[in-house]
């Protein structure tokens, strides 16, 4: 039947991984011992076996209710809303390569077995690549790239001055090896689940940002009242909620899609999803800063470390110019070409 | 988690469609007058009489009892097919069916259903607008009626309705929220008159009407004395849903029309760029849509969640229509295109019928994110 909603086992999941996010300092607590906390966090992640929720079980493979990327994207908005500095997202991307086109290779094992994983994209961070830049860089994580249909090790660099304080971004350069090559529908496939899942991590900062402004808005007070009781503040805040739900259901979609469609419509719904939500989620970490006031512009306050991380998933593997491009390219352009 | 029809789903979906092929009106919806009436009535009818109305109603009623996902899918093929958007008599019927008493239900329904019998909703007054419980319309008791006195405003349909579902005030001491009643009341009596209004786009869908000494029978409250104003909420809970008011395949089928238009040779990269901008909205509040209707089949009446989806359905409306007039480019300014002009009027009151978008943020403030109420 259709039906649109998480089965008991993924509130759980999702639940589970707010819990373990909620246990740890993050970077949304502000000033504190962040990267320790990560560590600690990273492990128990592993030691729960999270980290492999999105490498394909292939004993039932048709067992019906295996969404994978979902459960992985339930994980991922957890791990967002509080900033978190775990490499989850640059392992369950770089795992995604390596299960496509090395599957049996030891780089699994390493990443199943707690090594952090990162993907290199190009200078313009839309991009796959063999060298360039490796998103979500944790300590002595493992770079997989891209070039052509060639899945490579990359060798990490330089570090370097990522404006998201939650995930470093090191050089990646050559000097890695070949690991195997990617089928054509895998590689779309992986896209599109790299897209959903940057979504999630979306959905998640938004959430978080809007969580913390909306929290100030209660407690803080002016003319004798909370602001919060203010319409100027509560209509801002009320349509960055419109566009979080919105997020959310169109990322459940495209999740949903990675799992249940053919790779080139998994991308296309992908693609969709990307273009809605880098698209709105600057407004909402924006509007976030606007609530905190003089708060929201100071160092401290956690306001900019969600809009730093909106901005970096923005731009990764494409902003929504690039997205509602080839949106246009595929719908209007390519079909009209076939039709002349 | 599961986007795609079932068997059973796919094969409605497939007659439908194949119904369709043979019965969509062959000319455009008229833009205004008693003709615009009568090509809604026929189209009602003709879905009717396919056996396509209240799919979702129980069976009992003249419904098919069948999930409301159903809803979502008769809206997606008439928009696909271009066809007029469904009639909406869902949300009225839900008052009826939460609320009504058996008798009314029994009486009412099918012919609401069947389009034989016209309904509106006489909900606001001059002075009660986004402050509905201000409303002053009176029904005072006599004998075993009710004598209704007061006026409404921007009633949808009344021109033509058979029956208005009121809202009055029964008890004049009672609070604000507590002393209002809903009342059905027969529009074809002398204490009844109604004026149309004509909107910005010349249409004159809604109308003014007046109340003088009508005559309602004791057993025509809906619900309880001085329930009103939760039957009301739940009305508008269902009305800002747009699968319930038909409002889906209004947008399914534009943004189809508009990916044709998109397609042509003369149209520049930048309003590509923005025909994709509502590609992606539509397909947002479809998967938003589908989470709601979802949760709705777990039993759950629509909350203020629906505001949420009330505002997402705007901003698709709107940004649709500002497509839709830019790709026709001077045409509607100059008399060509009126309906693309008409339609963009109307989707201006999208923001404003059925509640407010200022008013629905004020509900989303308050009971979502649960910030202290202003007043």
């Amino acid at each position: 039947v259709t039906w649109v909603g998480l089965t008991e086992e993924q509130r759980m999941l999702a639940d589970t991984a707010a819990r373990m996010v909620a246990d740890h300092p993050t970077l949304a607590d502000a000033q504190i011992e962040q990267r320790r906390a990560a560590g600690d966090l990273w492990r128990s992640m592993v030691a729960r076996g999270l980290v492999g929720l999105v490498v394909s079980d292939d004993s039932d493979d048709d067992s019906d209710g295996d969404e994978p990327t979902l459960n992985a994207a339930l994980v991922i908005e957890q791990l967002a809303r509080g900033v978190s500095a775990v490499p989850y997202l640059g392992t369950v991307l770089a795992l995604g390569l390596l299960g496509a086109s090395a599957p049996h290779g030891a780089e699994v094992d390493e990443i199943l077995a707690g090594r952090p994983g990162c993907v290199v994209v190009d200078p313009t961070l839309s991009r796959l690549a063999r060298r360039g830049i490796a998103v979500d860089a944790g300590p002595g994580a493992l770079a997989v790239g891209m070039e052509g249909h060639v899945v490579w090790t990359a060798e990490l660099g330089p570090r370097l001055d990522s404006l998201d304080l939650s995930r470093p971004l090191v050089t990646a350069g050559d000097g890695g090896t070949a690991l195997g090559e990617i089928s054509p529908e895998a590689g779309v496939r992986w896209q599109a689940q790299a897209l959903a899942l940057l979504c999630a991590d979306l959905v998640g900062t938004c959430a978080g940002a809007l969580e913390g402004a909306v929290a100030h808005a209660r407690a803080r007070q002016q003319f004798g009242r909370p602001i919060g009781s203010f319409q100027a503040v509560q209509q801002l805040c009320a349509d960055q909620l419109v566009s979080v739900e919105g997020c959310r259901s169109i990322t459940w979609h495209a999740a949903w899609a990675v799992d249940a469609l053919a790779p080139d419509q998994a991308l296309a719904q992908a693609q969709i999803a990307k273009a809605f939500c880098s698209d709105v989620a600057r407004t909402v970490c924006e509007a976030a800063i606007q609530v905190w006031g003089g708060l929201g512009m100071t160092w401290e306050c956690p306001a900019h470390r969600y809009l730093r991380r909106a901005l970096l998933d923005r731009q990764l593997l494409g902003d929504e110019r690039v997205q509602l491009g080839a949106i246009v390219q595929d719908r209007l352009v390519a079909a009209a070409t076939k039709a002349g | 988690m599961d986007y795609r029809d079932d068997p059973a789903e796919a094969t409605f979906r497939a007659e439908f469609r194949s119904w369709l092929a043979t019965h969509l009106p062959g000319v455009p919806a008229p833009l205004g007058g008693p003709e615009r009436a009568g090509f809604w009535r026929d189209w009602h009818r003709s879905l009717y009489d396919g056996g396509w109305m209240g799919l979702s109603w129980p069976v009992e009623y003249g419904g098919r009892g069948l999930p409301a996902m159903y809803e979502a899918i008769f809206n997606e093929e008439i928009g696909a097919a271009g066809g007029p958007p469904a009639p909406h008599v869902g949300f009225l019927g839900r008052a009826l069916l939460h609320f009504g008493h058996e008798e009314q239900r029994r009486r009412f329904l099918p012919a609401l259903l069947s389009g034989e019998e016209v309904w509106c909703q006489g909900f606001s007054e001059p002075d009660a607008g986004s402050d509905l419980a201000a409303l002053s319309t009176r029904a005072t008791l006599a004998g075993h009626q009710y004598a209704v006195n007061g006026q409404k405003v921007w009633t949808s349909d009344a021109a033509w309705a058979d029956w208005c579902l009121l809202l009055a005030r029964t008890d004049s001491s009672a609070s604000r929220h507590g002393g209002i009643s809903a009342l059905i009341v027969d529009l074809h009596q002398p204490g009844v008159e109604v004026r149309p209004i004509v909107q910005v786009n010349g249409d004159s869908e809604f109308n003014e009407v007046f109340f003088t000494d009508a005559v309602v029978p004791t057993d025509q409250v809906v619900g309880a004395l001085g329930q009103g104003w939760e039957i009301a909420m739940t009305t508008v809970g269902y009305e800002r849903g747009p699968v319930d008011v038909g409002f889906t395949s209004r947008y399914a089928r534009l943004v189809g029309e508009l990916e044709q238009a998109a397609r042509q040779g003369d149209v520049d990269g930048t309003q590509q760029l923005e025909w994709a901008r509502a590609y992606v909205q539509v397909a947002v509040l479809r998967a938003h849509v589908m989470r709601d209707l979802s949760a709705r089949s777990e039993g759950k009446a629509p909350g203020p969640e629906g505001s949420i989806t009330k505002l997402l359905s705007t901003r698709t409306e709107q940004l649709l229509h500002h497509v839709a007039m830019d790709l026709a480019a001077a045409a509607p300014l100059a008399g060509g295109r009126p309906d693309v002009l008409s339609d963009y009027l109307y989707s201006r009151g999208a923001s404003i019928a059925g509640g407010t978008s200022e008013v629905q943020r004020t509900i989303v403030a308050e009971r979502l994110l649960r910030l202290p109420r202003w007043r």
